[in-house]
Protein backbone atom coordinates (compact mmCIF):
# COMPACT_ATOMS: atom_id res chain seq x y z
CA UNK A 1 0.00 0.00 0.00
CA UNK A 2 1.39 3.47 -1.06
CA UNK A 3 1.99 6.16 1.26
CA UNK A 4 -0.90 8.71 1.93
CA UNK A 5 0.05 12.75 1.58
CA UNK A 6 -0.28 14.30 4.86
CA UNK A 7 -3.64 16.02 4.07
CA UNK A 8 -5.27 13.16 3.16
CA UNK A 9 -4.04 11.44 6.73
CA UNK A 10 -4.53 14.28 8.41
CA UNK A 11 -8.06 14.18 6.84
CA UNK A 12 -8.82 11.03 7.77
CA UNK A 13 -7.64 11.63 11.31
CA UNK A 14 -10.33 14.49 11.82
CA UNK A 15 -13.26 12.27 10.87
CA UNK A 16 -13.88 10.26 14.35
CA UNK A 17 -14.84 7.15 12.42
CA UNK A 18 -11.51 6.63 10.53
CA UNK A 19 -9.19 8.38 13.57
CA UNK A 20 -7.81 5.21 14.84
CA UNK A 21 -7.15 3.69 10.75
CA UNK A 22 -5.44 6.86 9.99
CA UNK A 23 -3.07 6.66 12.98
CA UNK A 24 -2.06 3.71 12.47
CA UNK A 25 -1.39 4.36 8.65
CA UNK A 26 0.75 7.00 10.25
CA UNK A 27 2.71 4.53 12.64
CA UNK A 28 3.33 2.53 9.73
CA UNK A 29 4.21 5.11 7.33
CA UNK A 30 6.97 6.88 9.72
CA UNK A 31 7.79 4.25 12.04
CA UNK A 32 11.04 2.69 10.27
CA UNK A 33 12.65 6.07 9.96
CA UNK A 34 12.27 7.59 13.47
CA UNK A 35 13.11 4.26 14.85
CA UNK A 36 16.50 4.46 13.07
CA UNK A 37 16.66 8.13 14.23
CA UNK A 38 15.52 6.92 17.90
CA UNK A 39 17.81 4.24 17.81
CA UNK A 40 20.50 5.73 17.29
CA UNK A 41 20.26 7.85 20.31
CA UNK A 42 19.44 5.46 22.60
CA UNK A 43 21.41 2.60 21.19
CA UNK A 44 19.89 0.00 23.34
CA UNK A 45 16.30 -1.21 21.21
CA UNK A 46 14.10 -1.92 24.56
CA UNK A 47 14.75 1.64 25.00
CA UNK A 48 13.99 2.74 21.36
CA UNK A 49 10.65 0.96 21.45
CA UNK A 50 9.95 3.00 24.65
CA UNK A 51 10.82 6.30 23.40
CA UNK A 52 9.55 5.71 20.10
CA UNK A 53 6.04 4.67 21.46
CA UNK A 54 6.00 7.79 23.78
CA UNK A 55 6.77 10.05 20.59
CA UNK A 56 3.55 8.45 18.44
CA UNK A 57 1.49 8.80 22.13
CA UNK A 58 2.83 12.34 22.34
CA UNK A 59 1.78 12.82 17.97
CA UNK A 60 -1.89 11.13 18.49
CA UNK A 61 -2.65 13.69 21.56
CA UNK A 62 -1.17 16.87 19.52
CA UNK A 63 -2.55 15.69 15.59
CA UNK A 64 -5.74 17.37 16.18
CA UNK A 65 -4.05 20.78 16.66
CA UNK A 66 -1.22 20.35 14.16
CA UNK A 67 -1.10 23.40 11.59
CA UNK A 68 0.75 21.90 8.37
CA UNK A 69 3.22 24.43 8.70
CA UNK A 70 5.69 22.13 7.94
CA UNK A 71 5.79 18.77 7.07
CA UNK A 72 3.91 15.81 9.10
CA UNK A 73 7.53 14.07 8.92
CA UNK A 74 9.28 16.93 10.68
CA UNK A 75 6.62 16.91 13.00
CA UNK A 76 7.22 13.95 14.28
CA UNK A 77 10.73 13.97 14.32
CA UNK A 78 10.78 16.46 16.47
CA UNK A 79 8.76 14.99 18.86
CA UNK A 80 11.15 12.14 18.76
CA UNK A 81 14.02 14.41 19.17
CA UNK A 82 12.75 15.86 22.66
CA UNK A 83 11.85 12.65 23.77
CA UNK A 84 15.16 11.58 22.93
CA UNK A 85 16.82 13.87 25.19
CA UNK A 86 13.88 13.82 27.87
CA UNK A 87 15.19 9.74 27.97
CA UNK A 88 19.38 10.91 28.23
CA UNK A 89 18.39 13.26 30.63
CA UNK A 90 16.46 10.79 33.01
CA UNK A 91 19.09 8.39 32.42
CA UNK A 92 21.93 11.42 33.86
CA UNK A 93 19.76 12.23 36.61
CA UNK A 94 20.80 11.17 40.11
CA UNK A 95 22.99 11.85 42.64
CA UNK A 96 25.96 9.78 41.72
CA UNK A 97 25.11 9.43 37.75
CA UNK A 98 27.59 11.59 35.30
CA UNK A 99 27.97 11.75 31.65
CA UNK A 100 31.01 9.31 32.20
CA UNK A 101 28.54 6.63 33.55
CA UNK A 102 26.12 6.60 30.95
CA UNK A 103 28.34 6.58 28.40
CA UNK A 104 30.18 3.38 29.49
CA UNK A 105 26.37 2.35 30.30
CA UNK A 106 25.59 2.87 26.53
CA UNK A 107 29.13 1.73 25.25
CA UNK A 108 28.30 -1.74 27.79
CA UNK A 109 25.28 -2.00 25.93
CA UNK A 110 26.74 -1.95 21.92
CA UNK A 111 29.40 -4.63 22.88
CA UNK A 112 26.90 -6.63 24.53
CA UNK A 113 23.87 -6.17 22.05
CA UNK A 114 23.07 -9.35 19.71
CA UNK A 115 20.58 -6.57 17.95
CA UNK A 116 24.03 -4.58 16.60
CA UNK A 117 25.81 -6.11 13.68
CA UNK A 118 28.31 -3.63 12.59
CA UNK A 119 32.12 -4.82 12.74
CA UNK A 120 34.48 -3.09 14.44
CA UNK A 121 34.86 0.41 13.14
CA UNK A 122 31.19 0.38 12.82
CA UNK A 123 31.16 -0.03 16.80
CA UNK A 124 33.92 2.78 17.49
CA UNK A 125 32.19 5.20 15.23
CA UNK A 126 28.90 4.30 17.42
CA UNK A 127 30.91 4.71 20.71
CA UNK A 128 32.83 7.97 19.31
CA UNK A 129 29.06 9.48 18.29
CA UNK A 130 28.32 8.40 22.16
CA UNK A 131 30.75 10.56 23.69
CA UNK A 132 29.06 13.46 22.19
CA UNK A 133 26.78 16.00 23.90
CA UNK A 134 23.13 14.90 23.27
CA UNK A 135 22.05 17.89 21.25
CA UNK A 136 25.53 17.65 19.09
CA UNK A 137 24.43 13.46 18.79
CA UNK A 138 21.46 14.19 17.16
CA UNK A 139 22.87 16.91 15.32
CA UNK A 140 25.34 14.47 13.78
CA UNK A 141 23.10 11.59 13.67
CA UNK A 142 20.63 13.80 11.71
CA UNK A 143 22.98 15.08 9.42
CA UNK A 144 25.76 12.29 8.69
CA UNK A 145 23.49 9.27 8.81
CA UNK A 146 19.85 10.71 7.62
CA UNK A 147 21.28 13.46 5.27
CA UNK A 148 19.19 15.98 6.36
CA UNK A 149 19.23 19.34 5.20
CA UNK A 150 20.10 22.06 7.58
CA UNK A 151 16.57 23.63 7.07
CA UNK A 152 14.88 21.12 8.45
CA UNK A 153 17.17 19.95 10.55
CA UNK A 154 16.33 23.50 11.79
CA UNK A 155 12.62 23.20 12.35
CA UNK A 156 12.94 19.36 14.44
CA UNK A 157 15.62 21.76 16.85
CA UNK A 158 14.59 25.10 17.30
CA UNK A 159 18.25 25.68 16.50
CA UNK A 160 19.30 27.87 13.48
CA UNK A 161 21.31 26.81 10.53
CA UNK A 162 24.29 28.79 11.21
CA UNK A 163 24.69 27.16 14.71
CA UNK A 164 23.79 23.74 13.33
CA UNK A 165 26.56 23.78 10.74
CA UNK A 166 29.02 24.98 13.44
CA UNK A 167 27.93 22.11 15.92
CA UNK A 168 28.26 19.49 12.99
CA UNK A 169 31.50 20.94 11.97
CA UNK A 170 32.79 20.56 15.61
CA UNK A 171 31.19 17.28 16.04
CA UNK A 172 32.91 15.76 12.75
CA UNK A 173 36.10 17.17 13.79
CA UNK A 174 35.83 15.50 17.48
CA UNK A 175 34.78 12.07 15.98
CA UNK A 176 37.65 12.08 13.64
CA UNK A 177 40.14 12.81 16.09
CA UNK A 178 38.69 10.35 18.23
CA UNK A 179 38.81 7.34 15.31
CA UNK A 180 42.38 8.50 14.17
CA UNK A 181 43.57 7.84 17.86
CA UNK A 182 41.66 4.43 17.48
CA UNK A 183 43.23 3.62 15.14
CA UNK A 184 46.75 4.43 16.09
CA UNK A 185 46.89 2.16 19.51
CA UNK B 1 23.46 6.63 3.54
CA UNK B 2 26.20 9.59 3.45
CA UNK B 3 24.41 12.14 0.93
CA UNK B 4 26.95 12.74 -1.70
CA UNK B 5 26.57 16.73 -0.49
CA UNK B 6 27.27 16.00 2.71
CA UNK B 7 30.48 14.26 1.88
CA UNK B 8 31.97 17.43 1.02
CA UNK B 9 31.85 18.92 4.76
CA UNK B 10 33.78 15.09 5.42
CA UNK B 11 36.46 16.65 3.08
CA UNK B 12 38.79 16.98 6.30
CA UNK B 13 37.77 13.19 7.80
CA UNK B 14 38.49 10.68 5.60
CA UNK B 15 38.18 7.75 8.34
CA UNK B 16 34.10 8.91 8.89
CA UNK B 17 33.99 9.28 4.59
CA UNK B 18 35.51 5.62 4.70
CA UNK B 19 33.02 3.66 6.91
CA UNK B 20 30.60 1.76 4.64
CA UNK B 21 26.84 2.61 4.53
CA UNK B 22 25.33 0.51 6.67
CA UNK B 23 22.79 0.40 9.60
CA UNK B 24 24.58 -1.96 12.34
CA UNK B 25 21.29 -1.58 13.97
CA UNK B 26 19.43 -4.88 14.30
CA UNK B 27 15.84 -4.99 14.52
CA UNK B 28 14.03 -7.85 16.27
CA UNK B 29 11.78 -9.88 13.35
CA UNK B 30 8.33 -8.90 13.22
CA UNK B 31 8.81 -5.97 15.56
CA UNK B 32 7.14 -3.14 12.72
CA UNK B 33 4.72 -5.51 12.09
CA UNK B 34 3.46 -5.45 16.21
CA UNK B 35 4.89 -2.14 16.59
CA UNK B 36 1.39 -0.29 15.44
CA UNK B 37 -0.93 -2.90 17.60
CA UNK B 38 1.42 -1.63 20.61
CA UNK B 39 0.87 1.56 20.17
CA UNK B 40 -2.95 1.74 19.84
CA UNK B 41 -3.24 -0.30 23.11
CA UNK B 42 -1.71 2.35 25.11
CA UNK B 43 -4.21 4.81 23.57
CA UNK B 44 -7.15 3.21 24.11
CA UNK B 45 -5.58 2.55 27.81
CA UNK B 46 -5.11 5.80 28.27
CA UNK B 47 -8.85 6.90 27.27
CA UNK B 48 -11.21 7.72 29.12
CA UNK B 49 -13.94 5.25 29.82
CA UNK B 50 -17.22 6.00 28.42
CA UNK B 51 -20.61 6.95 30.93
CA UNK B 52 -21.87 3.41 30.07
CA UNK B 53 -18.25 1.37 31.00
CA UNK B 54 -18.81 3.63 34.27
CA UNK B 55 -22.57 2.53 34.95
CA UNK B 56 -21.74 -1.08 33.79
CA UNK B 57 -19.01 -1.18 36.41
CA UNK B 58 -21.41 0.50 39.21
CA UNK B 59 -23.93 -2.11 38.74
CA UNK B 60 -21.27 -5.10 39.37
CA UNK B 61 -22.88 -7.43 41.49
CA UNK B 62 -20.16 -6.67 44.45
CA UNK B 63 -20.30 -3.10 44.17
CA UNK B 64 -24.33 -3.67 44.13
CA UNK B 65 -24.11 -5.62 47.43
CA UNK B 66 -21.49 -3.65 49.18
CA UNK B 67 -23.66 -0.02 48.72
CA UNK B 68 -26.85 -2.06 50.18
CA UNK B 69 -24.82 -3.35 53.07
CA UNK B 70 -23.55 0.41 53.87
CA UNK B 71 -26.86 2.03 53.42
CA UNK B 72 -28.26 -0.59 56.12
CA UNK B 73 -25.92 -0.15 58.22
CA UNK B 74 -26.72 3.74 57.92
CA UNK B 75 -30.05 3.16 58.10
CA UNK B 76 -29.77 0.97 61.34
CA UNK B 77 -27.49 3.36 63.18
CA UNK B 78 -29.74 6.87 62.22
CA UNK B 79 -33.27 5.12 63.42
CA UNK B 80 -31.59 3.65 66.79
CA UNK B 81 -29.46 6.61 67.05
CA UNK B 82 -31.89 8.17 69.66
CA UNK B 83 -31.58 5.34 72.32
CA UNK B 84 -28.44 4.97 72.32
CA UNK B 85 -28.24 7.74 74.87
CA UNK B 86 -27.36 6.31 77.99
CA UNK B 87 -29.99 5.54 80.57
CA UNK B 88 -30.96 7.05 84.35
CA UNK B 89 -28.85 10.07 83.40
CA UNK B 90 -30.57 13.29 84.32
CA UNK B 91 -29.70 16.02 82.31
CA UNK B 92 -32.41 18.04 82.57
CA UNK B 93 -30.91 20.79 83.58
CA UNK B 94 -28.39 21.33 81.36
CA UNK B 95 -31.01 20.09 78.45
CA UNK B 96 -33.46 22.94 78.96
CA UNK B 97 -32.88 26.22 78.17
CA UNK B 98 -34.41 29.25 79.77
CA UNK B 99 -36.41 30.17 77.01
CA UNK B 100 -38.15 26.60 77.36
CA UNK B 101 -38.89 27.02 80.36
CA UNK B 102 -40.42 30.71 79.65
CA UNK B 103 -42.52 29.77 76.76
CA UNK B 104 -43.96 26.19 77.97
CA UNK B 105 -46.48 25.54 81.04
CA UNK B 106 -44.41 25.22 83.93
CA UNK B 107 -43.86 22.25 85.25
CA UNK B 108 -42.42 21.64 88.68
CA UNK B 109 -40.53 19.73 87.96
CA UNK B 110 -38.51 21.34 85.28
CA UNK B 111 -38.76 24.90 87.35
CA UNK B 112 -36.40 23.38 89.65
CA UNK B 113 -34.03 22.09 87.29
CA UNK B 114 -33.88 25.47 85.37
CA UNK B 115 -33.18 27.44 88.46
CA UNK B 116 -30.69 24.66 89.41
CA UNK B 117 -28.41 25.38 86.80
CA UNK B 118 -25.42 27.22 86.83
CA UNK B 119 -26.68 29.36 84.38
CA UNK B 120 -28.64 32.56 85.60
CA UNK B 121 -32.15 33.29 83.78
CA UNK B 122 -31.51 37.07 83.78
CA UNK B 123 -28.18 36.29 81.69
CA UNK B 124 -30.40 35.43 78.82
CA UNK B 125 -31.90 39.16 78.66
CA UNK B 126 -29.96 41.80 77.83
CA UNK B 127 -31.41 45.11 78.15
CA UNK B 128 -28.98 47.51 76.93
CA UNK B 129 -30.77 50.52 79.45
CA UNK B 130 -29.00 53.43 81.07
CA UNK B 131 -29.11 53.47 84.80
CA UNK B 132 -31.91 56.58 84.15
CA UNK B 133 -34.02 54.40 81.61
CA UNK B 134 -33.89 51.12 83.96
CA UNK B 135 -35.01 53.02 87.16
CA UNK B 136 -38.07 54.25 84.71
CA UNK B 137 -38.78 51.20 83.52
CA UNK B 138 -39.29 49.92 86.63
CA UNK B 139 -41.13 52.33 88.27
CA UNK B 140 -43.47 52.55 84.95
CA UNK B 141 -43.99 48.37 85.15
CA UNK B 142 -44.45 48.65 89.25
CA UNK B 143 -42.41 45.30 89.71
CA UNK B 144 -41.90 44.66 93.09
CA UNK B 145 -38.34 46.01 93.49
CA UNK B 146 -37.67 44.23 96.82
CA UNK B 147 -37.49 40.89 95.22
CA UNK B 148 -35.25 41.71 91.97
CA UNK B 149 -33.07 43.16 94.06
CA UNK B 150 -33.12 40.06 96.12
CA UNK B 151 -32.16 38.10 92.45
CA UNK B 152 -29.27 40.65 92.05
Amino acid sequence: MSDLSDTELLTLFRKEDTKHYAFNLLVRQYQRRLYTFVRRMVTDHDEAQDVLQNTFIKAWTGLDSFRADSQLYSWLYRIAHNECLNHLRKMKRGLFVNNDIVIEQLSTTLDSSEHFSGDEIQKKLQKAVMRLPDKQRAVFNMKYFDGMKYEAMSGVTGTSVGALKSSYHIAVKKIEGWLTIDQTK
Amino acid sequence: MIDPNNKDELKDAPLLRGIPEHDPFVVPNGFFDRFPQTVQARIAAQQPKAWSDRIAALLRPRVVVGGLAFLAVLATTWTLWPSIAPAGTVALGAAVEPEEVLSTDLDDELLFAALASDQPLLDAVDLALSDTELQAYLENEELPLDLLIEEL
